[in-house]
């Protein structure tokens, strides 16, 4: 294995992940840091949603962007996990703790249920349908207010502190990012990034990718559950608004503008993306134009997005399957046996 | 010698076309057979059916005694069925080492490779087809590759499945001079390791140099099989490729 292209393309790999990594731990670092430099509510209440969209926009982004699966209802895992954590938590008096996880768990059945048709769909079929079921939803709630409540009222609250409140939500965020980040990397990850690519050539290798499109649903809806019901808690309420396209829309433009298929990306994007719709506030009615525009333009300009660039910028590969990591210990190894 | 594959009356429609009509072989164990005949004769259909990418109205095939006529693509490739496309179709933004492993990833090369370990696999079978030496196209993205590269990278891809049939879909077409005499060397070791190997060719010159049998289709059906100089001198073959003899061509 001795060549000077592989000890080059090691060499390569190495920066990339201990690039990764420390942008990770920079991030990290600097959130965690964040209350003791304003304890002001209004920002951390900004801050603690953009930690909610990271987690919602990474969700998509396991589908979308890793295994290339557009959906366009991603709001549908949301908005069923938020219904489902507010009446486990009102009728039966679950705490938030117990009904984040168990929104999850019902953002993966819903997330198998859209599965099935994805199947004979092609993707971009599956797009235009997947923009309908949240909307069905949200029609049956409106259409039958008796039996749905409409919006379900007066939930407890993550807690009464909203420091407290602010380092859950990112605790939530760095856990999930963490998890997806690892399934990205690891022979699940590369499978998805198969079938993303070709799924007859996948089909072709061997690999079973009914079986794991299944699995891209699931860990998209889970993720997309835990956001949903954390967010039910934070506002101690849900409504139909939960199943708005714009919500949708709103998980898509963090993930493209982070950078599609990265996962990390979702952080970055939906910062900016929150503190964009906050300076917006008092224009709110031209905010789906904005937010629009930054597609269009994330689309046009920065296909690759944030992280992309800035992979471009200290040249280094994105590249992410973890079998690679063994070439860079392998590498050392051999220089110093 | 003993027959691995065996194709039995196979038919499939698509719309007013029989592509494939009432089509039967039988591939033995450890040679090259050619698979050839005029555009649109139904050769790729053949393979999509036996890989269980295209269903069959009709009719059967097994693989060493076992049915496989129903079976779902992944299922026949983990029996040992690997095939490659006519277009060739890497995955673009895995790099080709990650291409590789992607087969590597299957149950069928899960079972065999007994905690040896996946690059050094990888490696191994992108050296066997030459994609590497250079050792820095193993970095390269499967879009980044030239086109010769992703020929032999997509057989590497179907390698790693340590198959025992191999099907290849023009394996020599749209590649330059140097690169046929690769792949013809890569073609004529993977023989020597004892895999079959089919092969559609257009390009009869490397064909005539690898295949020891030959079968032709035209219009979804067998006209001729044999060594490949019977089937050069068969009349119907001849009519299948140029027009029948006293045809108005010129007139």
């Amino acid at each position: 294995m001795r060549d000077k292209d592989l000890k080059n393309a090691a060499e390569l790999v190495k920066k990339a992940w201990s690039f990764r990594l420390k942008i990770f731990l920079l991030t990290s670092f600097i959130l965690a840091l964040l209350p003791a430099l304003t304890q002001n509510y209004y920002i951390l209440e900004i801050l603690i949603f953009a930690n909610i969209y990271s987690i919602f926009g990474a969700s998509w982004d396991i589908l979308g962007g890793v295994t290339g699966i557009f959906s366009l209802g991603q709001a549908l895992f949301f908005g069923v996990a938020a219904y489902m954590s507010g009446a486990l938590n009102l009728f039966f008096g679950l705490p938030p703790w117990m009904t984040i996880p168990i929104g999850g768990a019902f953002g993966v059945i819903v997330g198998l249920v859209v599965a099935v048709p994805s199947l004979r769909l092609k993707n971009e079929y599956f797009a235009i349908a997947s923009l309908i079921f949240p909307s069905i939803l949200a029609g049956i709630i409106f259409m039958y207010p008796e039996l749905t409540g409409g919006g379900i009222y007066g939930l407890a609250p993550i807690s009464g502190d909203i420091v407290v409140t602010y380092y859950s939500s990112l605790l939530l965020m760095l856990v999930s990012i963490y998890v997806l980040v690892k399934i990205l990397n690891s022979r699940i990850g590369l499978i998805f990034r198969s079938i993303r690519d070709d799924r007859e050539t996948a089909e072709a290798s061997g690999i079973d990718t009914t079986k794991y499109k299944f699995l891209a649903f699931a860990l998209s809806g889970f993720f997309a559950g835990i956001a949903g019901g954390f967010q039910a808690h934070l506002l101690m309420s849900v409504g139909p608004f939960v199943f708005d396209p714009f919500l949708s829309l709103q998980a898509m433009v963090n993930a493209a503008l982070g950078g599609m298929g990265t996962i990390v990306g979702a952080i970055g994007g939906s910062y900016l993306m929150s503190f964009l719709n906050e300076a917006l506030r008092s224009i709110a009615q031209f905010r789906v134009f904005v937010f629009a525009l930054v597609m269009i333009l994330v689309f046009r300009y920065l296909p690759g997005g944030i992280m992309r660039l800035l992979a471009k910028r200290y040249r280094i590969s994105l590249e992410t399957w973890s079998g690679l990591k063994k070439l860079r210990r392998r590498e050392n190894d051999a220089i110093n046996p | 010698m003993q027959s691995i594959l065996e194709i039995n009356g196979i038919c499939r429609r698509f719309g007013g076309i029989q592509a494939v009509d009432d089509f039967s072989l039988d591939i033995k164990e450890g040679e090259i057979l050619g698979l050839i005949g005029p555009n649109g004769a139904g050769k790729t259909t053949l393979f999509n059916l036996i890989t269980g990418f295209v269903k069959p109205d009709s009719g059967t095939v097994f693989f060493k005694k076992r049915n496989i006529t129903k079976l779902k693509p992944h299922k026949i490739a983990n029996m040992g069925i690997a095939r490659t496309f006519q277009q060739t179709k890497p995955f673009k933004s895995m790099l080709a080492v990650e291409n590789v492993a992607v087969s590597l990833m299957s149950k069928r090369a899960k079972e065999s490779k007994n905690g040896s370990d996946v690059l050094e696999m990888a490696l191994k079978a992108l050296k066997r087809v030459e994609v590497i030496p250079p050792e820095s196209n193993m970095f390269k993205l499967g879009s980044q590759l030239s086109h010769g590269y992703t020929k032999r990278l997509d057989i590497a891809r179907a390698l790693a499945l340590e198959p025992e049939i191999l099907l290849l879909d023009e394996p020599f077409g749209g590649l330059g001079f140097k690169e046929m005499s690769i792949m013809n060397k890569v073609i004529q070791k993977l023989h020597d390791e004892g895999i079959t190997i089919v092969i559609i060719e257009h390009k009869m010159r490397e064909l005539m140099k690898l295949a020891e049998r030959l079968t032709v289709m035209h219009f979804g059906a067998k006209i001729a099989e044999g060594p490949p100089r019977e089937v050069a001198r068969n009349e119907k073959v001849c009519e299948a490729y140029l027009g029948k003899e006293g045809d108005n061509l010129f007139a």
